[in-house]
């Protein structure tokens, strides 16, 4: 599929030091971007400099019936799990799954068994736990990645969606549309520590790189609560509007940044951390509705999902701005950066 | 489960405990803590028994699609509120008719001790309740009265509606119909104040906001006068109008649209959308009674057929517990819970005069899911909200299945459109209704 031709500034090559900020990526790697097509029941694999689409990973055979959502990415880059549930939230099916793909092959490595409707999946540092959020049955599940086991399951509000591990491994994070919470499990103890209520329709959380705050979107509320891990509180709540609908989130590697997809103004938010204040808003050449959002694993790039226009936005980190797009498949939900060897 | 208030507890049971109940009810009963503090909320609704007034029959499927959009928020709200330490408790009044809601509602602030009051399917109703609730201090939410009459004049400063105004519903539809072209219109209505009112708001609607459009006529039919129909199908005939709008209350409109099938005439009809006629019962008789003119586009609160926003989530789970489309009046006396309880865990209080003051505030915004943040007006206390607007299925089918049931009408466009960047949500939002600031309740 050929990459949406705009005119843009020519794209830095990223070279190694790019790479530094992903832990264990393979020196000689280079980077892929994933793009989970929700309603092609497919992942596009695109090249981040020509646009290209290197390839297009079925996820399964039944478009418009089975559908790939949250992605996360392994520490050393180099496999994809994507979470896969049918269009039926209320019913659990064979087809709800983790899906791994191998980044060097683009095959399907491996499929973890979830239940429950999957929605979001986040992989410990160390890369042997996967954590899922079950949206049918209102639980997080932790399955351990080298032999399929479930680590342990946790209740959690009515339609869980978001999930994240913290740099430590100790906590994860989930939050719940209908609660407008976010359940903090502790992954060592194996139990709920405690539930928090942050914004309307809670949809994505992510830690900082210290693991010290996390950082959790609501797209109904169009805030962004920022947590106090150690103290299990809510300490600020930064707006960005009743209409920015904001959806997925991530930092830059310092986590000084955190870039918003706002899905209902088809703009993303730049929150500086420090000041827990909106910076800058980008809505030029943006794609519509974003709603899965990525960085680079060097911060130079962000890169979104945008579900109205079957596109990844390509956004500079130094000017803030919409360098390219590229062409994705249908309902593109979510985008994660891997890592392949250089051949 | 839902406590039920005589004197049909049995058959209320009965009816929750035939329904199977989803993987997620049990799953998170086990896990739920043990809740702190307890909101009580009463709700009455008109079920059954001989009590029922012939013209409000219909009124029969309105209150079991309440009743099990009650349930289904009891459940969900036992987990989410119960992970941060509240819980609800609801019983439900069988209240078959005015005077058995003020009986029924009295009885569950006194005995039950409820804190919040859910019902008003009439303006008669409405009126009861709002009263009680200003009596007693609880905070009422009205999941069913339409009237604009109930929305104006002095302050009842517990009363919110969770149900769309008449004004509301008057231009979405003028505003669907006048962009598709349908320039002369004729309106249809009863002698009763509500009918008088529906027409005259139609009337400034059109006036105000669509000049295009004219009326070209308007009638008054009184139900069950023939004569009256014989000569309104005259008017509308010479009055060559290009859509006909049925003002009047469910019954009306189903016996007109019979009598205007049969005459021919061929100009589109809509009617108005009181919550009798919006379950899929009423589309499928209106499907029978009229393939042709009784299968046009209506206006909806809610659309158990609607895929975003969310709304796939709640109307998935809906089906799953009930085995039936998720009706407006099941999605309106859902949320009505969703909020009082949402207020509640915002204010630590269940305190009925608490929990209206949150509702009145601007910045109190819920997640009714259907894509976009709703707050109550402060003038009149009516939710902003965006509506629906559906398609009745001329081959509608009689069976009970799920997929027939749902496929009795289909989603054909929502009103304002939520996805509008570069516009102010809540102008947007209060595009419908009046915007006049008539209600006296403070901002």
């Amino acid at each position: 599929m050929p990459a949406l031709r705009m005119p843009r500034p020519r794209m830095l090559a990223l070279g190694l030091a790019a790479l530094a900020g992903m832990a264990g990526a393979a020196e000689a790697g280079a980077h892929r971007i994933y793009v989970a097509n929700e309603y092609d029941a497919s992942i596009s694999v695109i090249d981040p400099e020509s646009g290209e689409t290197l390839d297009t990973i079925g996820i399964s055979g039944r478009p418009g019936e089975v559908r790939p959502r949250g992605m996360a990415v392994s520490p050393d880059g180099r496999t994809i799990y994507v979470a896969v549930s049918d269009f039926l939230p209320g019913r659990q099916s064979p087809e709800d799954a983790i899906v791994a793909i191998d980044t060097a092959t683009n095959r399907v490595l491996r499929r973890y068994r979830a239940g429950g409707n999957p929605e979001r999946v986040a992989i410990s540092p160390d890369g042997t736990q996967l954590w899922a959020a079950l949206e049918a049955t209102a639980q997080v599940v932790g399955i351990d990645t080298a032999t399929g086991a479930e680590i342990g399951k946790f209740q959690t509000g009515v339609e869980t969606e978001g999930v994240a591990v913290s740099p430590d491994g100790r906590h994860v994070l989930v939050t719940a549309e209908t609660s407008h919470t976010v359940t903090m499990v502790d992954a060592r103890a194996r139990k709920v520590l405690t539930h928090l209520l942050v914004g309307n329709r809670p949809r994505d959380v992510v830690f900082s790189p210290d693991g010290a705050r996390a950082y959790v979107s609501a797209e109904i509320g169009g805030t962004v609560s920022v947590i106090d891990v150690a103290a299990r509180k809510v300490v600020d709540t930064i707006s960005l509007g009743l209409d920015s609908r904001p959806v997925e989130l991530n930092l830059d590697p310092s986590g000084g940044r955190l870039y918003v997809a706002g899905g209902g103004t088809s703009a993303v938010y730049v929150i500086d951390t420090a000041r827990a204040e909106v910076v800058e808003v980008i809505r030029e050449r943006m794609g519509r509705r974003p709603w899965g959002l990525s960085v680079s694993p060097g911060g130079e790039r962000i890169y979104t999902a945008n579900g109205l226009s079957d596109s990844v936005s390509v956004i500079g980190a130094d000017c803030l701005c919409v360098l390219d797009q590229f062409a994705a498949g249908r309902g593109a939900h979510s985008v994660e950066v891997g890592v392949v060897d250089a051949r | 489960m839902a406590r039920i208030s005589d004197p049909t507890r049995r058959a209320f049971l009965a009816g929750t405990g035939a329904a199977a109940l989803m993987p997620l009810a049990s799953a998170l009963r086990a896990g739920t803590p043990a809740a702190e503090n307890v909101l009580r909320i009463g709700a009455t609704l008109p079920i059954a028994g001989a009590a029922l007034p012939e013209g409000a029959v219909n009124l029969r499927s309105v209150g079991e699609a309440a009743r099990m959009g009650l349930a289904l928020a009891e459940e969900d709200a036992a987990l989410n509120a119960g992970l941060l330490g509240w819980s609800p408790e609801l019983a439900i009044g069988n209240a078959p008719g005015a005077g058995a809601v003020a009986r029924a509602a009295r009885r569950l602030v006194a005995r039950e001790q409820v804190s919040v009051l859910i019902g008003g399917y009439t303006t008669e109703e409405a009126e009861i309740l709002s009263a009680i609730a200003e009596e007693s201090g609880a905070l009422f939410l009205n999941v069913g009265a339409t009237s604009d009459l109930a929305r104006s004049g002095p302050c009842r400063a517990n009363t919110f509606h969770v149900e769309a105004s008449a004004a509301m519903y008057v231009d979405a539809i003028l505003g669907w119909h006048v962009r598709a072209g349908f320039r002369r219109w004729h309106f249809v209505h009863d002698e009763t104040a509500e009918g008088e009112a529906r027409r005259a708001r139609a009337a400034a609607g059109l006036e105000d906001r669509y000049w295009g459009a004219e009326v070209v006529g308007a009638s008054v039919a009184r139900r069950g006068e023939t004569r009256d129909t014989a000569a309104v199908l005259d008017a509308i005939r010479e009055s060559r109008s290009d859509v006909v709008f049925l003002l009047t209350d469910w019954q009306a409109q189903r016996d007109f649209l019979s009598h205007y099938e049969a005459a021919g005439l061929t100009a589109a009809v809509v009617g108005f959308p009181e919550p009798a006629a919006q379950t899929r019962d009423y589309y499928f008789t209106l499907s029978q009674v009229a393939p042709a003119a009784g299968a046009g586009y209506r206006a909806a609160l809610w659309e158990p057929t609607l895929d975003a926003y969310g709304a796939r989530e709640l109307n998935t789970r809906f089906a799953a517990r009930w085995g039936a489309p998720m009706d407006p009046a099941a999605w309106s006396a859902y949320q009505a819970v969703k909020i009082a309880m949402e207020a509640a865990i915002a204010t630590g209080s269940a305190r009925g005069e608490d929990l209206a003051r949150h509702l009145a505030r601007e910045e109190s915004v819920f997640d009714v899911s259907k894509g976009i943040g709703v707050s109550f007006r402060p003038w009149d206390h009516q939710l902003r909200q965006p509506l629906y607007l559906v398609k009745v299925n001329p081959d509608a089918s009689p069976s009970r299945e799920l997929p027939a049931l749902a496929a009795r009408a289909s989603l054909a466009g929502e009103l304002p459109a939520i996805y509008m960047p570069g516009t102010e949500p809540v102008e947007r939002l209060d595009q419908l209704g009046d915007i006049r600031r008539s209600g006296e309740c403070r901002a």
